[in-house]
C-alpha cells in the first residue's frame, strides 16, 4: 500500500487544484456537502446486500457532481481502480462461501455469493467517488472549517490543517534523500534496516527542527494555540435545498426500487 | 489493514465512529490540558513525516521483498499516547480522502485500528514497561518488536469482527482470522524491528524527545482506566442505539411504504409492482446481513415459501430493462450538466 512520491504530490496537487474552481457545486457550504456525502455513504451502505439494480441510480449522484463540478472522470476512476484490490480480495470469498441458487434467469442459476460479490464492488466504488468527490469540491482547508463548525477539536483540526501543509514540503525532503542515496548506492535499491533507521531518524530531526522553527515563528506572529479561520461562509437556502433535495433522492432511492419500478411501468406502457 | 466502506454495515460503521469521535474528544482534551501548544505544530509536521518515511523502503530480512513503517507505535514513542492517536488519525484522515485508502464511514473503524491499540494498548502497556526510563539496545529492540505484535494482532482481530460483524462478507470467523492473524505476525515483526532501528538513531541523537514523550502527558493508571471505561460505556450505548435504530426504526418506515404502496393504484396486476415491493420490502433490511448467519438462512427459507426464486422472465426483463434506462439516464444527466472542464494549470 505504499505510495509513490510522485503519485502523492501529483495526486493532491490535482485535488488541490480542483477544489479551488468556482461551479455551481464548489459553492455549496462544505457542511451541506459533508452531510449529503455522508447521507450518500450510509444509504449505500445499508442496501441489502443482494442488490445490484437497485444501487444503479446512486449513479446518478456521482455523475451529476462530477459533470456540474467539472472534474475528471478518468483520474477519479484511476484512483478507484488503484484502491480496489483489497475489496476485491476479501469479496471473492462470497462467491465460494454463499452457493444458494439466488435467482434463475432463462436456465441460469446464479448464486447469492456472486450477486453479493458484485454488489461489494458497486458500493466499493461507489463509496469511494463519493469520497473523492467530497475533497475535489471542498478541498481541505473548507473541509476543516465545516469540521471545526461541526464541533471536532480545535486542536485536531488545526493538527490536520498542518499536516496537509507539511505534506509537500516533507515528501521534497524525504525524496532528496532517497534520491541522494541511490545516487550513490549504484543498483543496491533496497536499504537494510540499520539504513532505513538513519534515514527515517534523521528525516525525523530535520522535521522536529522544522516544527520548532515553525513554532516559533508562529509566536512571533500573534499565534496562541489555534489558527483563525475566514468565518464568511453561512448556509443560504440554495445549499438547505441542495442537502434536501440530495437526502431525499436518497432516501428514495434506498427504499424503492426505482430501476425495477421504471422497468415495469415502461413495459407496461408498450403491452 | 484499511477497511473500505464497502465492507462494513452501517452499524458497525456508526460505532466505530462513534468510539473514535470520542477518544479523538478525549486525547485533544488532554493535549489542550498539558497546554503544550508548542506540540500541536510538532503533531502536524510529525503526521507529514509519516508520509514520507513510508516513502523510504527497506528490505526484510529473510525474504526478498521490502516494506515500509505503519507508524502508529512510532508516534506513540515520539510523541505520547494522546499526541500520537491525533496524528494517526490525521493521518488517517488525508489517506481516505485523498487516496482512498479507507473509505469515510470506515475511517472510525480505521482510527481505532490502527489508532488505539498502538497509542493506548501497546505503548503504555508493553513499550513503556519493557524499554523502561533509560532504554538500551536490547530493551528497545525487544519492546519495539512485542509492542509492535501485540497492536497488529489486536488490529487485525479487530479487523475480523468488524467485518464479520458488518456481514457483508461471507468469509467465516475462523477462517478469516486463521488468514489475519499470521499475516499480522509477520508484519509486526517487521514494524517492530523498523521501529527499533528508527528508535535507537533517534535515542543516540537526541534522547531528550523520547524522554519528553516517556514522562509527558502524564499518563498515570488512573487516565488510561477512565479512556477504557468511557470507551466501554460508549461502545454499550452507541452499540444499543444502532440496534434499536436498526431493529425497529426502519421495519416501521418501510411497512408503512408497504401499507401506501399496497393500497394505493398500484394494485392492479398483483405479480408486478405490489408482489416487487413486498420482496423488496423483504429483502431491504436496514443492516444487510446485521442478522448474522442464522438468520440468512432463515431469510431464504422464508423467501422461497414465497417463491422468490421463481422470478417469472417478465420481472427479470422489467428489472435488466429499468436498470439500462437509470444507467442511461445517469449519463443523460452528466452530458446534460457538463461544463467544460477546468483546466489543471501546471506549476
Amino acid at each position: 500500500m505504499s505510495i509513490s512520491t510522485e503519485t502523492i504530490k501529483l495526486e493532491i496537487h490535482a485535488l488541490d487544484v480542483l477544489s479551488r474552481g468556482n461551479s455551481r457545486i464548489h459553492r455549496i457550504d462544505a457542511r451541506i456537502q459533508l452531510f449529503v456525502t455522508v447521507v450518500f455513504v450510509l444509504s449505500v451502505m445499508s442496501m441489502s446486500r443482494y442488490d445490484i439494480i437497485a444501487l444503479f441510480p446512486f449513479f446518478i449522484y456521482i455523475t451529476a457532481i462530477i459533470a456540474i463540478g467539472g472534474l475528471p472522470v478518468i483520474s477519479l476512476i484511476k484512483k478507484a481502480l488503484l484502491m480496489s484490490p483489497f475489496a476485491i480480495m476479501i469479496g471473492i470469498f462470497n462467491p465460494f462461501f454463499d452457493k444458494t441458487p439466488y435467482l434463475n434467469v432463462y436456465g441460469l442459476n446464479i448464486t447469492g455469493g456472486w450477486l453479493s460479490f458484485i454488489s461489494i464492488i458497486l458500493r466499493f466504488f461507489l463509496t469511494v467517488e463519493a469520497g473523492l468527490i467530497l475533497i475535489s469540491v471542498t478541498g481541505m482547508y473548507r473541509i476543516c472549517k465545516a469540521l471545526r463548525q461541526l464541533g471536532l477539536p480545535e486542536v485536531f483540526v488545526t493538527q490536520i490543517l498542518f499536516l496537509y501543509r507539511y505534506l509537500f514540503v516533507l515528501i521534497e525532503e524525504g525524496t532528496g534523500m532517497i534520491r541522494a542515496k541511490e545516487l550513490r548506492v549504484f543498483n543496491k535499491r533496497q536499504n537494510n534496516l540499520k539504513l532505513f533507521g538513519r534515514m527515517a531518524g534523521s528525516l525525523f530531526l530535520r522535521t522536529f527542527n522544522r516544527a520548532q522553527r515553525i513554532y516559533q515563528a508562529m509566536v512571533a506572529r500573534g499565534y496562541k494555540g489555534e489558527i483563525k479561520m475566514l468565518e464568511n461562509s453561512k448556509i443560504n437556502s440554495v445549499d438547505i435545498m441542495y442537502g434536501i433535495g440530495w437526502t431525499m433522492f436518497f432516501l428514495a432511492v434506498r427504499f424503492y426500487n426505482i430501476p425495477v419500478l421504471m422497468g415495469s411501468a415502461v413495459l407496461k406502457v408498450f403491452q | 489493514m484499511h477497511m473500505a466502506d464497502a465492507l462494513i454495515s452501517p452499524a458497525v460503521g456508526g460505532t466505530m465512529w462513534a468510539a473514535s469521535a470520542a477518544l479523538i474528544g478525549y486525547s485533544a482534551k488532554k493535549v489542550r490540558e498539558d497546554a503544550d501548544e508548542q506540540k500541536i505544530p510538532l503533531m502536524g509536521v510529525v503526521g507529514a513525516f509519516i508520509f514520507a518515511a513510508q516513502m523510504i523502503n527497506f528490505s526484510i530480512p529473510g525474504t526478498g521483498s521490502s516494506g515500509h513503517i505503519g507508524g502508529g507505535l512510532i508516534l506513540a514513542i515520539l510523541l505520547g499516547p494522546y499526541a500520537a492517536f491525533l496524528t494517526i488519525s490525521s493521518v488517517l484522515a488525508v489517506q481516505a480522502l485523498f487516496f482512498a485508502d479507507g473509505g469515510l464511514l470506515a475511517l472510525g473503524c480505521n482510527i481505532f485500528n490502527m489508532g488505539f491499540f498502538p497509542a493506548f494498548l501497546a505503548y503504555p502497556f508493553i513499550y513503556k514497561p519493557i524499554a523502561g526510563s533509560k532504554p538500551t539496545k536490547r530493551s528497545i529492540i525487544t519492546a519495539s518488536i512485542v509492542a509492535a505484535v501485540v497492536a497488529l494482532q489486536a488490529g487485525a482481530f479487530s479487523v475480523v469482527i468488524e467485518t464479520f460483524s458488518s456481514g457483508i462478507s461471507e468469509l467465516p470467523f475462523g477462517k478469516f482470522m486463521l488468514f489475519m492473524q499470521p499475516i499480522h505476525l509477520g508484519i509486526g515483526i517487521v514494524e517492530g524491528l523498523a521501529t527499533a532501528a528508527l528508535v535507537m538513531f533517534i535515542w543516540k541523537a537526541r534522547p531528550e524527545i523520547i524522554n519528553a514523550a516517556f514522562k509527558g502527558g502524564t499518563f498515570g493508571k488512573v487516565s488510561i482506566k477512565k479512556v477504557l471505561i468511557t470507551f466501554i460505556i460508549m461502545i454499550a450505548i452507541t452499540g444499543g442505539i444502532f440496534s434499536w435504530f436498526a431493529s425497529s426504526h426502519p421495519d416501521g418506515l418501510e411497512w408503512s411504504i408497504f401499507k401506501t404502496s399496497g393500497t394505493g393504484e398500484l394494485t392492479t396486476p398483483a405479480k408486478g409492482v405490489h408482489s416487487k415491493l413486498s420482496v423488496i420490502q423483504k429483502r431491504s433490511a436496514f443492516l444487510p446481513g446485521y442478522s448474522f448467519k442464522q438468520d440468512k438462512s432463515s431469510d431464504i427459507s422464508e423467501t422461497s415459501d414465497e417463491k422468490w426464486p421463481n422470478i417469472n422472465a417478465g420481472t427479470t426483463v422489467s428489472g435488466i430493462f429499468g436498470a439500462a434506462l437509470t444507467l442511461i439516464f445517469a449519463v443523460l444527466i452528466g452530458i446534460i450538466l457538463k461544463r467544460r472542464p477546468q483546466k489543471i494549470e501546471n506549476q
